[in-house]
């Protein structure tokens, strides 16, 4: 291993690749300062620069894309209380009202070096736990890949809370869309209704750039005197970033940011949840185990320190399921395995081991554009201010041209900006009408994947037995069921009795699994298990199964 | 009498929408010496849809019943979504006329109009930058294409 990570560094640190790398942190900064264009808008739009490089250059771009983004958000939120990214919502909390005492310079340091730090134990943990997972993933056959494909569709979904039918819908779409064209076994076209041109099918990035670029693009433009004004107008240029301050105030509060930052792997590592759930649930977390909650708000560095260190640390764990399963665990990381894909490599449990320069590259990459973020935040912050006051109809027609140029690249058809277009439209109707993109997304980039393991699984037993009788197929269908009554159970936690059986039952559960594991070890993790579920339920007994109160809300700024 | 809601329409357009694809099903036919249809998995797909589709049918009526009508008014639809429509039509239009004015007219023309179109007409000065901003940005994306990434872009009937 030590030989691969050097060699990653060497091939990172390469004068072209590293100056690739800085220009997407750059590019990522600017795209998390703008209010509106988010994170995924930006790396979708790198993707067509990357095809004619290297993987492992397209991929340090599009890394350094992901971790400026993620950091670009804190700016505009501490400045003006308005997020750039959805990751930085709990930023706003206190960074703002900080900047509104006339520490702006102290908060903006708290935030680019809670996200360094977060970034840093994040791709610590990557890089160890990574090919830990890639080794549990070689005893994966077709039928644990497949069940692990419906579970990442299927708590995609819960999170989309009391919209599930929509997205389980979504999702459907989503595979529907990559069944249309050649079937992948038998090279038979499906789906095309005589059109000769959906015999190719549809585009990966042309799907995706209209989902989510173009809609989004729409979205934003819709309000007619919100599309003429500044982004943001009372931003302030002239502010310097307190380090050393900030610095010393992230390592007197080590634990919140310690904390922080394995909430943001844990979610990152869960199929579908990024930085934009990470960052509301670590501050919500840090702030119920403080002990001065009722200052959470008024402006103090936790607050900002758990934002800022969960967001970024969130990306090591959407990574880690990435390159070690093939499993994205954001939207975004949906995009890089898809560049993967594009550039001839298929990420799963064998690639760290068959291509391990790429894949400590993608780690390193992730590393490094944090020290990269940081001295671009020191260095150019005006810039990222400045660009706060573009207005927003500015900003359509300039990224709808790049949306079409982009998705032209792909094969130099037009037949592709149509394609854009179409979904563009889908993608804009489903936002009016609620339906969530993500499980759709999800369905685009699993569905070629999840067809493959389903037919391999087939083709060598035509039985469904197997599905149940393989201990990690049956694990990932029990905690698929589990993920489908979620939304049910946290609508009714403070008022439905059985929700109290729904924890304790999903560790029963989920035990059986790992006791068919021949394995002293996950016996012992079963063992545990039962263990846990039992004790809860006893608890739950000897306190006559009272309902919880309710839990305390994060309100969001207006 | 259940009143119809556009939720209840979307989830009856699905229903439809899966009963085509599902007949569109019985054309796929599986090659000799294959051991598993190549229906199976497509119609997997579409069968999660349409039983998904019902039950959004289904809470569509239960909740329209419920909810208190809003009366539609076309003209206030459009207004609310001018922007919007005013984008598609560019985009189209910009597709279309590809062949004639290629990426780089063609681009810059489609920036510079939806700037004037959603921006409103302001002053001279507004109208300079829109015109400088849709020049150095579609130009310079075209150059970076065209001339670092080799990337030959539709010329147009100009060929640039």
């Amino acid at each position: 291993m030590p030989e691969h990570v050097l060699a990653a560094f060497a091939a990172i640190l390469a004068p072209g690749t590293f100056a690739l790398l800085a220009l997407g942190v750059f590019a990522g900064l600017i795209a998390g300062a703008i209010p509106g264009f988010t994170i995924t808008m930006a790396v979708i739009l790198t993707l067509p620069f990357t095809f004619g490089m290297p993987p492992i250059q397209g991929l340090a771009t599009m890394i350094g894309v992901f971790v400026g983004g993620l950091s670009g958000g804190l700016i505009s939120g501490i400045l003006t209380g308005i997020p750039g990214t959805p990751a930085s919502i709990a930023t706003t909390f206190d960074g703002h009202p900080m900047a509104k005492k006339g520490q702006a310079g102290l908060a903006l340091g708290l935030g680019v070096w809670a996200s360094f730090f977060g970034g840093v134990i994040s791709a610590s943990l990557l890089m160890t736990m990574a090919p830990v997972l890639a080794a549990i993933g070689l005893e994966f056959g077709p039928w644990d890949f497949f069940a692990l494909m419906i579970f990442a569709l299927t708590i995609t979904t819960s999170l989309a809370g009391e919209n599930m039918v929509k997205g389980l819908i979504a999702g459907m779409i989503g595979l529907i869309v990559t069944c249309v064209g050649q079937d992948q076994t038998a090279g038979i076209a499906r789906f095309t209704f005589g059109v000769e041109a959906l015999k190719q099918g549809f585009p990966f990035l042309a799907v995706l750039v209209g989902l989510f670029a173009f809609s989004q693009l729409l979205k934003d433009v819709r309000d007619v005197d919100a599309a003429r004004r500044p982004l943001v107008l009372d931003s302030d240029r002239h502010i310097t970033i307190e380090h050393w301050n900030a610095i010393r105030i992230i390592f007197q509060k080590w634990r919140v940011t310690l904390h922080a930052a394995l909430t943001g792997v844990f979610v990152g590592i869960l199929p579908a949840a990024g930085a934009a759930v990470a960052n509301i649930l670590a501050y919500d977390q840090i702030k119920k185990a403080s002990k001065y909650p009722e200052q959470f708000g008024t402006g103090i560095p936790d607050g900002i320190i758990a934002s800022e260190t969960s967001n970024n640390a969130t990306a090591g764990g959407d990574i880690m399921t990435t390159i070690a399963l093939g499993i994205p665990g954001d939207v975004v990381t949906a995009i890089l395995l898809g560049a993967l894909i594009m550039h001839n490599v298929a990420p799963s449990p064998t690639f760290i081991s068959t291509q391990p320069v790429l894949a400590y590259g993608i780690m390193i990459s992730y590393l490094l554009a944090h020290v990269v973020m940081v001295a671009l935040q020191a260095g150019c912050l005006r810039i990222f201010v400045l660009v706060t006051r573009v207005p927003m109809y500015r900003l359509t027609g300039v990224v709808l041209f790049y949306c079409a140029v982009g998705v032209f690249t792909l094969n130099n058809i037009v037949w592709d900006v149509w394609v854009l277009f179409g979904f563009g439209v889908l993608g804009y109707l489903m936002h009016v009408f609620k339906f969530p993109l993500t499980p759709m997304i999800l369905g685009v980039v699993l569905g070629d994947q999840a067809e493959i393991n389903l037919v391999r699984a087939l083709a060598s037993d035509d039985s469904l037995l197997p599905f149940v009788a393989r201990p990690w197929s049956l694990f990932f269908l029990v905690i698929s069921a589990f993920s489908l009554i979620f939304p049910w159970y946290q609508g009714a936690r403070t008022e439905a009795r059985w929700t109290l059986c729904y924890t304790p039952l999903m560790a029963l559960f989920a035990a059986v699994p790992f006791f068919m594991m021949e394995s002293a070890a996950r016996a012992a993790i079963a063992a545990g298990l039962v263990g846990m579920g039992l004790w809860l339920l006893w608890r739950h007994h000897r306190r006559g199964w009272a309902l919880p109160a309710a839990p305390s809300t994060i309100a969001l700024r207006e | 009498m259940r009143r119809i809601n556009a939720d209840i329409v979307i989830a009856a357009g699905l229903l439809v929408f899966s009963g085509v694809l599902f007949a569109a099903t019985f054309a796929f036919t599986t090659p000799p010496l294959f051991t598993f249809s190549i229906r199976t998995w497509p119609r997997a797909i579409v069968g999660a849809l349409a039983v998904f589709s019902l039950v959004y049918l289904v809470q569509s009526l239960a909740r329209g019943g419920r909810e208190r009508r809003e009366s539609f008014v076309w003209r206030a639809w459009f207004a609310a979504n001018r922007n919007v429509f005013i984008c598609f039509v560019l985009f189209v239009l910009f597709l279309a006329t590809l062949p004639i004015f290629g990426m780089l007219i063609g681009g810059i023309l489609f920036v510079y109009t939806s700037f004037a179109l959603l921006g409103g007409w302001n002053d001279a000065r507004t109208q300079a930058i829109n015109v400088a901003v849709a020049v150095v940005f579609v130009g310079g994306m075209w150059a970076v294409f065209t001339f670092a990434l080799r990337v030959i872009l539709p010329g147009g009937i100009f060929h640039i």
